[in-house]
């Protein structure tokens, strides 16, 4: 039975402790009485309201108050003997929940499984499996230069309004098509952008493998500092079901930030930038519980995206250094190729990936070689340019072939790119016939005709190095030119 | 001991509300224009036996007034009104005050000194009480048994 299916007298006859509110700061209550509470229990409050206990003292609990509605002083307050929990199914798929696991609009379609609570503490070694399978996020530059493993936390970070949720909206469209599961938290988001996040997914027809985990702004500080540990606990349900998830975490910087404003209420020392000194393990206890695991012999991830706001592209701030320290990499968005027109504006040489590489076959770890040589040494001659120094041949071909490769990166919003349509179509610019232009125009035509794709999948599959993948394509390029075209 | 026949004199929460409030008047009334401002306030607006269990303990203000420490004594007064331990108690009917003093009297003997009631009334409990003190909570309602027999009746039908 679910606590919300017990009244408060029910709760109180179970646990014969009853407690009255002495003194309320905003979220965070005080309370006398509760003998027995221990740290993490849910409360439940005479009015309705949910609480979590945070703090045992001599003659008070603290209390988080996990409600935008008002508390009053005298109130009763019951304790529900368990720690805070929530029910998760397979009825979640294709809803948007709080962050105690019930649907926002509408009703459910079935009961819940089972309950969970949601913090508990991260798998051991003995569970975990090395990453060693790729995650397809459709986007060209991601793909083949900072690839992403199943099972892999990859930072998302860069200035506001720089394309990060873009981003993480293909690449949940990419492994929503590929099967898996995917789990957005929007953690203190704007209503109306949860409203347009939810409105994508339904467009796009792939809200019945998704869950939205959705806490406004507008709520209490407490539901939303709860909100990815709701996120994960219902990516691990699935994960016990041998499904694979992809979880993204929009974002932790908001999440610090209402995490420091509950400390500061219930008094703890701050610590640098006055955050409460367990920043780092709040966070890292919760990423931690992303990863590669064998469940029943079988292998399942939990790939998880959290997602850091930067300022003024500042990525020494003390939670992007945090979460960069505590995940296998990080996708960087750079406002200044924003504004120069790139998109995805992210910036491949700050960028970092772990553990990616390894889940990559010899051709695409090539790939990703050749076309970091090729932009490194775009970037320099670029350089030379402000000096107005004339270039010699060798250098034009450098500058025309990266403005290819530039120009064959900037991707449609929303667009999926087939992993092995994005390797052949690099090998054909490489090979120099083609200007980079027109890529839908082949995502079409592999998607819809069976023989250009068998072809493509063959012909990617023998290659084992770009070398080969580009002279196997050049006796191709007629006809792929006509796709382009 | 100072405060005792005060505290003594305390049985319920609504006493002390009321306590409270004559408390407020009279630190109000220490800082008034006009030398019998509190001298006023105790004879007129403080009840007569509270009046009186105050001015013995503050006989010194008849003699040499000092706002101060006649400022410290209401404060300790308040103090020691924080530290009454309180019983809630929910009835089924009001209790008359010899009720409450007949239970108050039982408390101070069985549970300790110190102790007061709140009473709260709930016509819906039928008889008996429901019971929170430190903490700890007791449903000893007729209410809570007849359910009990109810559930016990209904189980041992089916």
């Amino acid at each position: 039975m679910l606590f919300w299916e017990k009244s408060f007298d029910e709760h109180l006859k179970q646990t014969r402790e009853v407690g009255f509110v002495d003194k309320v700061i905003l979220s965070v209550v005080e309370v006398v009485g509760l003998p027995g509470a221990h740290i993490g229990e849910m409360i439940l409050f005479e009015t309705g309201q949910l609480g979590q206990v945070t703090g045992l003292g001599v003659t008070a609990v603290e209390v988080l108050v996990l409600s935008e509605q008002l508390v009053r002083v005298g109130t009763r307050v019951a304790r529900l003997g368990q720690k805070l929990a929530i029910g998760v199914g397979d009825v979640l798929l294709g809803k948007a929940v709080d962050v105690l696991g019930k649907p926002i609009f509408g009703q459910l379609e079935g009961d819940y499984t089972e309950t969970r609570p949601i913090d508990i503490t991260p798998s051991g070694i003995g569970v975990r499996k090395k990453i060693n399978r790729r995650l397809f996020t459709g986007v060209m530059l991601v793909d083949l230069m900072i690839p992403i493993g199943q099972g892999q936390r990859e930072l998302v970070t860069g200035d506001r309004k720089t394309g990060k949720s873009h981003f993480l909206m293909q690449t949940i469209l990419a492994n929503s098509k590929a099967g898996g599961v995917s789990i957005y938290a929007a953690i203190g988001k704007k209503r109306a952008e949860i409203m347009k996040l939810e409105g994508f997914l339904r467009a796009q027809g792939i809200m019945e493998t998704c869950i939205l985990v959705a806490v406004s702004s507008q709520d209490s500080a407490g539901e939303i500092f709860l909100t990815p540990y709701t996120a994960m606990t219902i990516a691990e349900y699935f994960r016990d079901q041998g499904r694979d998830v992809l979880l993204v975490l929009d974002d932790m910087t908001t999440h610090a930030k209402f995490y420091r404003e509950l400390s500061l209420l219930l008094r703890k020392f701050p610590g640098r930038d006055s955050y409460p000194g367990d920043i780092f393990h709040v966070h890292s206890k919760l990423i931690e519980r992303a990863g590669n695991f064998l469940v029943k012999d079988k292998e399942v991830a939990i790939t998880c995206l959290p997602v850091v706001e930067s300022i003024m592209g500042d990525i020494t701030g003390y939670v992007q250094t945090n979460m960069m320290s505590m995940t296998d990499g990080h996708i960087y968005f750079d406002n200044d190729l924003f504004f120069r027109g790139r998109r995805p504006a992210i910036d491949p040489f700050v960028s970092v990936t772990r553990v990616g590489r390894q889940t990559q076959t010899p051709l695409t770890r090539d790939a990703g070689r050749v076309l970091y040589e090729l932009l490194n040494s775009y970037e320099k001659t670029q350089s030379f340019l402000k000096f107005g120094a004339e270039l010699g041949e060798s250098s034009r071909q450098i500058l025309a072939m990266g403005d290819r490769v530039l120009a064959f990166f900037d991707q449609p919003q929303y667009t999926v790119v087939p992993g092995n349509v994005q390797i052949a179509l690099l090998a054909l610019l490489l090979s120099g016939v083609w200007d980079g232009k027109n890529t839908l125009k082949m995502v079409e035509a592999y998607i819809k005709d069976t023989g250009v794709r068998s072809q493509m999948d063959d012909m990617v599959s023998k290659a084992g190095a770009m070398g080969e993948l580009i002279e196997a394509v050049r006796k191709l390029a007629e006809n792929y030119l006509k796709i382009l075209k | 001991m100072l405060y005792s026949e005060i505290l003594s004199s305390i049985k319920t929460v609504f006493d002390i509300q009321i306590l409270t409030k004559e408390i407020d008047l009279l630190e109000q009334s220490l800082y008034k224009v006009g030398e019998d401002a509190w001298q006023n306030a105790l004879k007129n607006k403080i009840r007569g036996n509270i009046a009186k269990i105050i001015s013995d303990d503050v006989e010194w203000m008849w003699t040499s007034p000092d706002a101060e420490r006649m400022q410290d004594y209401l404060r300790g007064l308040r103090e020691k009104l924080k530290q009454l331990r309180i019983i809630k108690l929910v009835v089924a009917v009001e209790l008359s005050w010899r009720g409450i003093d007949r239970l108050h009297d039982w408390l101070q003997k069985n549970v300790g000194e110190g102790c007061i009631l709140d009473l709260e009334v709930d016509s819906g409990v039928i008889g008996g009480a429901k019971i929170s003190f430190g903490g700890k909570y007791g449903d000893f309602t007729v209410a809570e048994k007849w359910s009990e027999l109810f559930r016990l009746a209904y189980e041992t039908k089916e």
